[in-house]
C-alpha cells in the first residue's frame, strides 16, 4: 500500500507527525508547502511542494487542484490521508476523480463543530475521523477511534 | 525566562503583542522574554528584556521551554500538545475571529474544551496579569488520556492488507 500524506504546516503537520507509527510502515509521499517546520522533511521524505494555501484562499485552491491531478497521476497512491486543513480540499476532490481511497482526520481543536475543510470533504471521503467522541452525534459519518497524542 | 509565542500562522495577533508591551512597560514582567511573534509585526515592540524572533525550530523551542518559568501561547493545538507533553507551566490566549486573528473561534472552543483537563486560558489582559503573578503549575497527567488513533489505523490497515 502506498500513501499520500497531505497537510498544512503548523498544528496540522504536527498531527500528521503524531501518526508516524502508522504511516512509517508504508511507502509514502508528502504534500505540503514550505514553512519552518515542514522544511525539515526535505532530508528524509519525498515531498511534493505545493502553493501556500491557507483558509478561504480559493485561487490557491484551484492552482493546487491542478497540481493535485499531476501529483496523483505520478505518485499513484492507494490511500490519501489528510489531517487538514485547506490543502485537504483540492487533494481529496482530485482523488475522487482517480477513484483513490481517501481519509480525513479532523483537528483536535474541533470539539463540537467541524472545520470548514472538514465540512467540505465530509461527504466525499471514505473515512472521516474526529478526535472528540461528542462530535459523532452531530456528524454520524464521523468515527471516533481515539486521539493523536 | 518567559516564552511568549503566537505560533507561526499568517494571521497577525496584535492584541497579544500589545498586551506583552504593556506587561513589560508596567513592569509586571521583570524577567527576560523570548517572543516568537510569527506573522505579527513587532516594529513598535522594544524593551531591554525582550528578544524577538519570527520563528524557532522545533528543537530551539523545546530547549527554550525547558528553561522557561512560564509559557504564554496562542491556543493552537500543536503548541498546546507540545507544552502539555513537556510538562511546562503554560497559559493559552485564544485567537479570536472578531479581531481578525483567525478564520473562526475554534481556538477559544479548543481552550474551553481542554480547560477540563487542567489547561489555563485567558481572554482578558487582567486575567493574564494574574497568571504572570502566579504561574499555573504544570499538568500532572497526559492532556488527552484516550485511545490512540494511530493504533486503530495500524490494526485496521494490517487487517485490510491481509484480506487482499
Amino acid at each position: 500500500m502506498k500513501l499520500l500524506l497531505v497537510c498544512n504546516p503548523g498544528g496540522h503537520f504536527a498531527t500528521m507527525m503524531g501518526l508516524k507509527s502508522f504511516w512509517s510502515a508504508y511507502a509514502r509521499e508528502w504534500v505540503t508547502y514550505p514553512k519552518w517546520d515542514t522544511q525539515s522533511l526535505c532530508d528524509k521524505e519525498i515531498v511534493n511542494w505545493v502553493e501556500m494555501q491557507e483558509a478561504r484562499m480559493l485561487g490557491k485552491a484551484c492552482i493546487n487542484f491542478t497540481k493535485a491531478l499531476t501529483i496523483l497521476d505520478k505518485s499513484k497512491p492507494d490511500l490519501v490521508i489528510s489531517t487538514g486543513a485547506s490543502l485537504a480540499v483540492p487533494f481529496i476532490l482530485a482523488s475522487k476523480g482517480f477513484g483513490i481511497k481517501t481519509m480525513f482526520i479532523e483537528s483536535i481543536t474541533r470539539a463540537h463543530e467541524l472545520s470548514l475543510s472538514g465540512k467540505l470533504v465530509y461527504n466525499l471521503v471514505d473515512e472521516f475521523y474526529v478526535q472528540w467522541p461528542e462530535c459523532v452525534q452531530r456528524y454520524p459519518k464521523a468515527q471516533y477511534k481515539g486521539v493523536i497524542a | 525566562m518567559i516564552i511568549f509565542t503566537l505560533g507561526t500562522i499568517f494571521f497577525p495577533f496584535d492584541r497579544a503583542a500589545n498586551w506583552l508591551q504593556i506587561l513589560l512597560q508596567e513592569e509586571i514582567i521583570i524577567e527576560p522574554v523570548l517572543f516568537q511573534h510569527g506573522a505579527t509585526s513587532v516594529t513598535r515592540l522594544n524593551h531591554p528584556l525582550l528578544t524577538n524572533v519570527a520563528s524557532l525550530t522545533t528543537d530551539e523551542m523545546h530547549a527554550a521551554v525547558k528553561q522557561a518559568s512560564l509559557v504564554v501561547s496562542h491556543a493552537g493545538q500543536g503548541s498546546t500538545r507540545m507544552l502539555a507533553g513537556m510538562g511546562a507551566g503554560f497559559v493559552l490566549i485564544p485567537r479570536l475571529k472578531r479581531y481578525g486573528e483567525h478564520v473562526d473561534d475554534h481556538q477559544l472552543l479548543f481552550a474551553r474544551a481542554v480547560e477540563r483537563f487542567g489547561v489555563h486560558y485567558c481572554t482578558e489582559l487582567e486575567q493574564l496579569i494574574q497568571y504572570i503573578k502566579q504561574p499555573p503549575s504544570p499538568l500532572r497527567k497526559k492532556l488527552f488520556d484516550a485511545p490512540l488513533l494511530a493504533e486503530h489505523l495500524m490494526t485496521r490497515y494490517r487487517v485490510l492488507n491481509l484480506q487482499k
